[in-house]
Formats: structure tokens, sequence, C-alpha cells
């Protein structure tokens, strides 16, 4: 070994020792951190932090002389992963395979107590439900036990599990067990007119927790719903809460019904800066292409259709603000929000900027929070004035002329790649009947929780749309009549499950649907007419059920 | 594109302990150039102005990963057709198959000997620029 070499290692032998001399510290934190989770329901937040720190050590205890160690590391960190991808919860038998990797872990370390088995933590287990993603927890804090068990069994339809208390240390005392997806919180209780409100700052300071949280009252002045926003409240709402309005909400708040990525381009000559402003995006979940030569942008533009524009104000070919006119007078691009953004700050250009059909001005430097906010909020304006286009006014479904077309796009792309398809059409019972007896108010909101059941149900490769009336439809790509009659199985289930109350009285509200795939009829129109005559069986069978096209009855 | 010589690498590593042993490897072992970067932002920070022969990142990384690092990088103009290299614990062959479809000369395993990381990329970059 030379001079050099002998160096080296003493270097790296230093290194070394200095990972040594710390690993007990890092299998203590990833002990800690298994406990939590396995003592808890299974956060997935605290399920990725064990992962991330399993790699790590995979990585560096294999470097730093330790393989068993990084083995076993590794697969603790696969089988976190498949988890953390499939958003489930290891059952059982899984997380004694991840105790029994802890326990190498320590062994392999050197560390290693081996006497000290750990307590077992499956019997425990055992008898806890799995924390479900498609399921998200709601605490509710409601003194009016009727009130508290209506809101509990409602949002229960639509996929919350809801744990209900009724004074302040019940939830105090839950929340430091465990943070729920969503809070909902009535402000007056037995402990005072502003209790809901002082215990939620009280909470948000102390345990910091980021869910969302939702005031309900029966005060609806305007210093109580300041006093709300102040204290954190994301929404309010007044007594008696309209469930639908209530659920919109929750799955806004919570994210249970997945929204596409926004898509943003960016124009700037300057190619370094367009690059990180789209990484800053691309972190925020949204999906970016940039342009660096103005000239390049009507191509891009007639490929990616994108929902905003964010553009440099000074660009050598051409000023932003004519390259902004240049993209309204292109067919499809009039209704584009432009956002400028620029080291400029003289009111004139800015006043010119947004007179010329920009939506906003943003002055360079940026924070990347910043950024990021402004352009989420315009996306989503955007996105939202599209959707009074092209959607169903009443239920943001697809609407008759779009879900067929998409039915047409569908039907191709089953045909290239050879994957089943079923298309279901799905009409309510007696609708005239619950119009009749409670109002076309009623009627809506039957029809909007509905909606809202399929959007919450299905996939979002599914495409959903309201064919008019009380009729829907629904193409389930890639299902094949065994999985979609499942599914829809499932929706009728809940669907005839949920209780409407109008003036006190209770009614409940059935579907019927009827179901035919591609390739047994093969093109769009024999779909369609398939569906709709397995609908009608299912009608003369008696309602409340669903059929499928071609079956002997 | 670039120089024949692998001369200057841009290495994006999150974890300081795998840094400190990758300096060692690729500077003192391997007598490369070497910047450093504990994050992608870092890396799109930095890159236009390092000029590097190769940029070479750990896969897995909080916030931005390597993928999408490599994929912002590749829009500063500069770095559009730079070598590049990713090294992971994972080493299925689907994953090594789609890390090199996102435009990689190669995936190297982690853990990695520090004696002989610095031979390993100076073998692949040789034999991609035979190739060429």
């Amino acid at each position: 070994m030379s001079a050099s070499d002998s160096h080296l290692q003493r270097k790296l032998q230093a290194l070394r020792d200095s990972y040594s001399a710390r690993l007990p510290g890092e299998l203590e934190e990833i002990e800690r951190v298994w406990r939590v989770l396995a003592d808890g329901d299974w956060d997935p937040a605290n399920a990725d932090l064990l992962y991330r720190l399993a790699h790590g050590l995979a990585g560096a205890a294999g470097i730093f002389g330790y393989p068993q160690l990084s083995r076993h590391a590794v697969s603790l960190e696969q089988l976190l992963h498949r988890h953390l991808d499939e958003e489930t919860a290891p059952d059982a038998g899984q997380r004694a395979a991840m105790e029994r990797l802890l326990l190498q872990l320590r062994e392999a370390a050197g560390g290693a107590d081996t006497a000290a088995q750990p307590a077992s933590g499956t019997e425990n287990d055992a008898h806890r439900p799995a924390d479900d993603p498609h399921h998200p927890l709601v605490y509710l804090l409601e003194d009016d036990a009727g009130v508290a068990e209506e809101l509990a069994l409602q949002l229960a339809h639509f996929g919350y599990r809801v744990e209900a208390f009724h004074d302040s240390a019940g939830l105090r005392d839950a929340v430091a067990r465990r943070h729920p997806a969503a809070f909902i919180v009535d402000i007056i209780l037995p402990e005072g007119r502003n209790a809901g409100l002082e215990l939620m700052s009280e909470l948000r300071h102390r345990e910091a927790p980021e869910q969302p949280v939702i005031f309900i009252s029966s005060r609806d002045d305007f210093e109580a719903r300041l006093a709300a926003v102040r204290a954190g409240g994301d929404d309010y709402f007044v007594k008696p809460v309209e469930i639908a309005a209530l659920i919109d909400s929750l799955d806004r708040l919570t994210q249970s019904v997945e929204s596409e990525p926004w898509r943003i381009l960016i124009v700037d000559d300057d190619a370094t800066l367009a690059a990180q402003y789209a990484a800053i995006l691309e972190n925020a979940g949204m999906q970016v292409e940039t342009v660096t030569r103005a000239s390049a942008i009507l191509k891009v533009l007639s490929e990616f259709h994108a929902e905003l524009i964010l553009m440099d104000v000074q660009m050598p070919e051409c000023s932003g603000l004519e390259l902004a006119r240049v993209v309204r007078q292109q067919d499809g691009c009039e209704g584009i929000p432009i956002v400028f953004l620029s080291a400029e700050t003289s009111t004139e250009t800015r006043r010119k900027a947004l007179h010329l059909g920009g939506d906003a001005f943003l002055t360079k430097p940026i924070d990347d929070d910043q950024l990021a906010a402004a352009i989420t909020v315009r996306a989503e304006r955007a996105r939202f004035l599209n959707t009074l286009m092209l959607k169903d006014s009443l239920t943001g479904l697809l609407n008759h002329t779009r879900i067929k077309e998409q039915l047409a796009v569908e039907v191709s792309r089953a045909r290239r790649a050879g994957g089943p398809l079923t298309f279901a059409m799905i009409d309510i019972d007696h609708f005239k009947n619950v119009n009749d007896r409670f109002g076309h108010m009623m009627g809506d909101h039957v029809i909007k929780t509905l909606a809202r059941l399929f959007q919450q149900r299905l996939r979002r490769s599914d495409s959903i749309g309201r064919y008019g009336g009380e009729e829907f439809a629904v193409i389930l790509p890639d299902c094949d009549l065994q999985l979609a009659g499942a599914i829809l199985e499932e929706i009728r289930a809940l669907f005839s499950a949920i209780r409407f109350a109008h003036k006190g009285e209770g009614f409940s509200v059935t579907f019927s649907a009827g179901l035919a795939t591609w390739p047994e009829y093969d093109n769009p129109g024999d779909l369609n007419r398939a569906a709709d005559e397995a609908l009608y069986e299912a009608k003369r069978l008696g309602r409340d059920r669903i059929a499928v096209a071609g079956a002997q009855p | 594109m670039g120089r024949e010589r692998l001369e200057r690498i841009l290495y994006v590593e999150d974890e300081p302990d795998i840094q400190a042993v990758a300096r060692i490897a690729l500077e003192t072992v391997g007598g490369f150039t070497v910047k450093i970067c504990s994050s992608g932002k870092e890396a799109l920070d930095s890159a236009a102005d390092f000029d590097a022969d190769l940029i070479l990142l750990d896969v897995m990384m909080p916030g931005m990963d390597g993928p999408s690092t490599l994929r912002a990088l590749r829009r500063v103009p500069q770095l559009a057709d730079t070598a590049a290299m990713f090294m992971t614990a994972k080493v299925q062959p689907q994953e090594v198959e789609h890390l090199i479809s996102l435009g990689a000369l190669d995936v190297i395993a982690k853990p990695f000997d520090p004696m002989t990381l610095a031979a390993q990329i100076t073998d692949t970059w040789n034999r991609h620029h035979e190739r060429q």
C-alpha cells in the first residue's frame, strides 16, 4: 500500500469511526418512529419518514462497512415502499416482518440486545382498524349528540370515518394520540360562546396540526366569521349544515377527490430562470412546459394545453406585451390567463400589461412559495371558468355532449390497447316523486349527492357525465363487466343507504343501472343503445338493481 | 459536447455521510473536480456556472428527486446534453431500465466502494465515448 493510499485509508477510517459513533443514535431514531407507527394507526407521514430513514441507513451503512445492516435496511425500505406506493397499511403479519427486520438491524449494528424481544405489537394491531387513505378520519367536536350522530352518519356515506367528541377535553386527548385528516368543530360549546375557536387556536399553536378546520355554528354574524378565520378556520358553515356543501369542502380540503395537476407554460428567454421556475412549480405538483423563444410559443400552445401562461416581460424577439396579444388572437386561447413576471416596477408598464389582458403582474425576485401560490390561485380560477363551459352546472360532471365525445375517445383507445371497457347508464328511480313531494331543491340535492358519490368512488381514469335530468353515464376503461358490476353495486348500496331529510321527514332514494362492454358492443352507438336497453331491463325487473346487456334474464 | 476526458462532476446527494465518502472517492481517489449539491434546487442554482462534464445524481431525495432534478437541469442549455449517471440502492432491472430511459449513461449501485467508485465511473464514461 502506497503512502498516499494509506493516507486515504486513514481518512476513510476516520469517516467510518465517526459514522459508527453516530449509528446507535440513528437506530434509536428508527426505533422511535417505528414505535409511533406501530402503536398508533399507520400514519402515512410517519411511514414515509421511516422509509427515508431506512433508505439513508441502507446507503450509508453499506459504504461504512456494515453490509449486513445495509441489507436489512434495504429489505425494510422495500417493505415500506410497497405500502407507501399502494397507500395501504401493513397487516399484522407484515408488521411482524418489519418488527423482525428492526431486531435484525439492531443485531447487525452490533449493539443488539437480543435478550429483549420486542413486545409483540401484532396482537394489539389485529383489532385496530387499519388506516385507510380512502376513508379519511375526521374529528367532530359537537356537544349536541343528535347533530353529531346525524353528521357522522352522513359523512360516513361519503367515505369519511368520523370520531365525535362532545367536549374540548375529549378532542384534546384524541389529538395528542393522533391527528385526523380534518376537524369539524362547533364554535359554541357548554364551556363558552367561543370555546370551539379558542380550543382550535390553542391546538394550532401547541400541536401545530396543519389539518384543515371547518367551523360550524348557529352564529352567522361577521364577528364570529372573522374570529373563525383568525382561529385558522378553512371553512365556515351555519347550522343546520347543508351536507352536500360540507362534503364539497371536506373533499377539497382533504383532497380525497384528486384533481389533475395545473398545466402551466413558462415563457422566458433566460433558460436557467425558466428551468428554475419550472422546478418550483413542478415541486408544487404542477405540470410545466418551458419556451425560451417567443416564436416557438404557438407550436407549444397547440400541443400542450396550457391552463395558464407565466411570461417574462422583456424578451429579445418581442416584448411580453406583444406576445400576449399574439396569444390572445389565437383560436382557443382567448381566455387563457397570462401572468407577467418582471423586474420592471414602472406603473406605466404594469398598467399597460394589465390593460392588454395580462391577469397579474408579479415582480422579480419572487420567493418560491409566493410564486407557486400566485399561480395556483389563478390556475384554479381559470379551470373553474372552463368547467362552467364544459361541465354540467349542477354536478360538475361532464355534460351530455362531452361524455358522448369521451365515449368515442375511450372506445378508440380500447381498440388500440385491446383492453376491455364498460359503459354504464344510470337512472335515479322514481325521481319525479322526489321532486313532487319535496321540491326541486331537494331533487337537485339528490342529484348532487349521487354525482359526488360517483366522483369519490370511481377512478381518475373513469369519466362521469350527467346525461340529462336524473340520468348519468359512466365510462370505465380497463374494466370488464364483472369488475364494473362490483363497483357499481357498491355505489348502489351506498346510495340507497343515504337518508335524505326534508322538514323532519326522512327518505331514501335508489337508482338502476345498465351495463354494456366493449368489445361485445363494438362502437359507441351500439354501446349506448345496449346500456340503455339494459337500464330499461333493470327498471322492468323492479329497479334498485344493475342489469347487464345481452345477459339472459 | 463536453470534453473527451472526464474532469468535472456535478454531484447531487442529500445524505451528508455519503457526500463525505463520495468526496474522497471522487476528489482524492479519482482526481476529479467535484461540486456537491445537497438538493435538486441547489444543483439548479449552481449548474450553469459549474460547466460539468458529468451530472451524478442520487435517485431518492426529499423534495425534488433525482429524475426530476435531471429533467430540470436538462432545461438549462449548457446541460441539455451533459452526460448523467444515477446512483441508487434499488437495482431491479426494470428500475435501471427506467432510469436509463431518462437519459442516463448508467446506474451505479449503492452502497458503492469508495476505492473503486471513480474507476467505475471512468469506465462507463470511456465506454460511452468510444461508441460515439
